[in-house]
């Protein structure tokens, strides 16, 4: 069904707001809008019924680290506050110290999509990467195990007409894909995942069953996966390799202020010139070449520019459902 | 071929007098082409055959031209880049001790930085994270989709510290390293396919060819999106130029994290141990003995060298390093 994006954004305004205070949805709204006007549904309006119905234990707490980094404590909350509050901190700590790094942990659910993190501190002139740990899904290079989480690793770069934003999970599909292949009895593509016999299947169900592989299924995406299930989960202190209990998602967030190494001008400049070069070398197939990060926001651009986008009729009634019950 | 391993370090050394440089920077350089070398990694003393690496006559000593707590920029000064990568290595330890966190990126070096794993095995042997990004305007890696060389092979590397061994993930961002290029070309052995162009874009496994046309990203549009973020931060952020093999000003940045600002420095080591525990005797698949970990084997061949006395060459490589020293 369409709906008006204004009526999309105050209906799960209102729904979040009878669990949570206006500051806190103010930091989850436009984390849950960014996906769902990205269509990246997976971590769009389809999460806000479970960030509604878990209460959680308590509020964030952040915990003063040094001078140049946080860690917040989730606290039972769900990842999409945990990482609003994170963004902030680490933008504010970049701007007063040149870097920042915040670490989270006990956040509930995922963090969303860290390309929208990415995009508003490189939006702020600093550059920015950010990680997530996941509970596992995928396995290390020869084994077939579920260790790691999804686990991806986004960066923000300041450029001139915008920045420069790449957002790639480690695995080869999200969780999210296979169980909606699996809910519309679909295949999954080639080497994506294995069965339990570790055998490479097509079937969504037998991968949910076996494990994913890594993206490139090389020891080279099993290595960055473990670098982030260390620095998204060991470092700021939450769980990895599901070795504690309860599903746990963790986070690190980066910030560094371009000026401290170079002129931001001339920076944005150069970050614009490179991405120009790439998008106009000689082709294989004649077609310019693709650039991290701008189909998705070109997306979410074109659904703003006309105010209307399509959602999920069973998921848009379940809010609607949710809201009207408890506001009555 | 085998050769004594006292006698490789000797030929290394000698090989480096020969190149101009002095006994203090021969033995930061033969540590780094060593440390590459007895892991079998192909970055090794293949840098000193052939045209090998001569001391710039125009070098002066590096010098920190900004600085901030926690980030500071080098001019390298025509420096060989292992030796100012070297010294920012130990500015990076000096300020995560200090604040939590270092960053220092260097420009105006032309030589190729050595194996990364080095640098970021230093900082986590000091019990601190290390990430390290290397980058050069020398055009040898063409993007997802195209087929001319823009970016260098582009690597990256990460040091975790563990209770053991630090885990050490060492990986270019192109599909081959361009000195495993130079190496099959001296071997006269092919490459694998889907690793790179000739120079009219045409798919091709000779070595020389693909040196002359472009190197794939490593593993689709992920690789080529890490290759291109690479090159921002490692070039264009450090003052340092970027797709233009005819400069000579290249750059690098390294990173250093403190854990102890985060989790206890003993807790982090220990959890992290724990996930190596987890990982290595997780269920394999059929036929594989044994999941490794990032660097594990390269440290696996480091000991039985250093055990056994003896080192593993390549017969025309040696032959080439044995001239290099003058020696034949």
């Amino acid at each position: 069904m369409k709906i008006k994006i204004k009526e999309l954004e105050e209906l799960v305004r209102k729904v979040l707001q009878t669990k949570y205070s206006s500051d806190e949805v103010e930091l989850m709204l436009p984390v849950i809008m960014f996906a769902e006007l990205s269509v990246t549904k997976s971590h769009g309006i389809v999460r806000v019924p479970a960030i509604v119905n878990k209460k959680p234990i308590s509020k964030p707490e952040v915990k003063e680290k040094t001078k140049v980094s946080n860690i917040i404590d989730g606290n039972g909350n769900p990842g999409m506050l945990v990482g609003g509050i994170a963004c902030n901190e680490v933008m504010s700590l970049a701007k007063e110290f040149g870097i920042g790094i915040v670490g989270t942990r006990g956040s509930v659910s995922s963090s969303g999509c860290l390309s929208y993190y990415v995009e508003k501190i490189a939006k702020e002139d600093l550059i920015a990467v950010v990680m997530a740990r996941a509970p596992g899904d995928v396995a290390p290079y020869k084994g077939l195990e579920r260790l790691f989480g999804t686990n991806p690793i986004a960066f923000g770069i300041p450029a001139d007409k915008g920045p420069l934003i790449f957002d790639m999970a480690t695995s080869a599909i999200s969780w999210g894909a296979v169980d909606n292949a699996r809910r519309n009895k679909q295949l999954l593509p080639d080497m994506v995942a294995v069965d339990e016999d570790g055998i490479m299947t097509n079937d969504p169900q037998e991968a949910l069953d076996g494990a994913f592989l890594t993206f490139d299924n090389s020891y080279k995406g099993y290595g960055l996966a473990m670098m982030i299930e260390i620095l998204a989960g060991v470092l700021p202190g939450a769980d990895f390799l599901d070795l504690g209990e309860g599903d746990e998602w963790g986070n690190l967030f980066l910030a560094i202020d371009p000026k401290t190494l170079s002129s931001l001008d001339e920076f944005k400049t150069k970050v614009r010139l490179m991405i120009e070069k790439v998008r106009k070398s000689k082709s294989i197939d004649g077609k310019d070449i693709r650039i991290p990060g701008e189909k998705r926001l070109l997306l979410r651009d074109n659904f703003v520019n006309r105010g209307i986008i399509s959602v999920d009729e069973k998921v848009f009634e379940e809010i609607n459902r949710l809201e009207k019950h408890n506001n009555k | 071929m085998k050769v004594l391993l006292n006698e490789l370090k000797n030929v290394t050394l000698k090989a480096l007098k020969n190149y101009g440089y002095d006994s203090k920077e021969s033995k930061v350089i033969s540590d780094i082409l060593l440390y590459a070398q007895l892991r079998g990694n192909n970055q090794g003393v293949v840098k000193l055959i052939g045209n090998g690496i001569p001391k710039r006559k125009d070098g002066k000593r590096p010098k920190v031209v900004k600085t901030s707590p926690a980030i500071a920029l080098i001019d390298g000064n025509k420096t060989h880049a292992m030796i100012v990568m070297d010294l920012e290595t130990d500015m990076v330890i000096d300020k995560a001790k200090k604040i939590g966190v270092g960053v220092v990126g260097n420009f105006n070096t032309s030589e190729s930085t050595g194996a990364l794993g080095y640098y970021v095995k230093k900082i986590a042997d000091k019990g601190l994270i290390g990430v390290a990004f290397a980058s050069a305007p020398f055009q040898t890696t063409a993007a997802y989709g195209s087929s001319e060389a823009l970016f260098c092979t582009n690597p990256m590397a990460y040091g975790i510290p563990t209770e053991k061994d630090p885990i050490i993930l060492d990986m270019s961002t192109s599909a081959i390293a361009y000195y495993g290029l130079i190496e099959a070309k001296t071997a006269g052995k092919k490459v694998n396919e889907g690793i790179g162009y000739d120079e009219k874009g045409n798919p091709t496994t000779d070595p020389a060819k693909i040196m002359s046309g472009a190197i794939k990203a490593f593993s689709g549009h992920k690789g080529s999106g890490l290759a291109l973020v690479v090159q921002v931060l490692a070039s264009a952020l450090v003052n340092a130029d970027y797709f233009n093999s005819k400069s000579n000003n290249a750059g690098n940045l390294v990173m250093a994290i403190n854990p102890s600002f985060f989790v206890s420095k003993n807790q982090f080591k220990k959890d992290v141990t724990k996930m190596v525990k987890k990982i290595k005797s997780s269920r394999k698949l059929k036929g594989v003995k044994e999941i490794y970990l990032p660097g594990e084997r390269g440290n696996l061949q480091y000991q039985k060298a250093l055990k056994s006395g003896f080192v593993e060459i390549e017969k025309n490589l040696y032959e080439g390093l044995l001239n290099a020293a003058g020696v034949k």
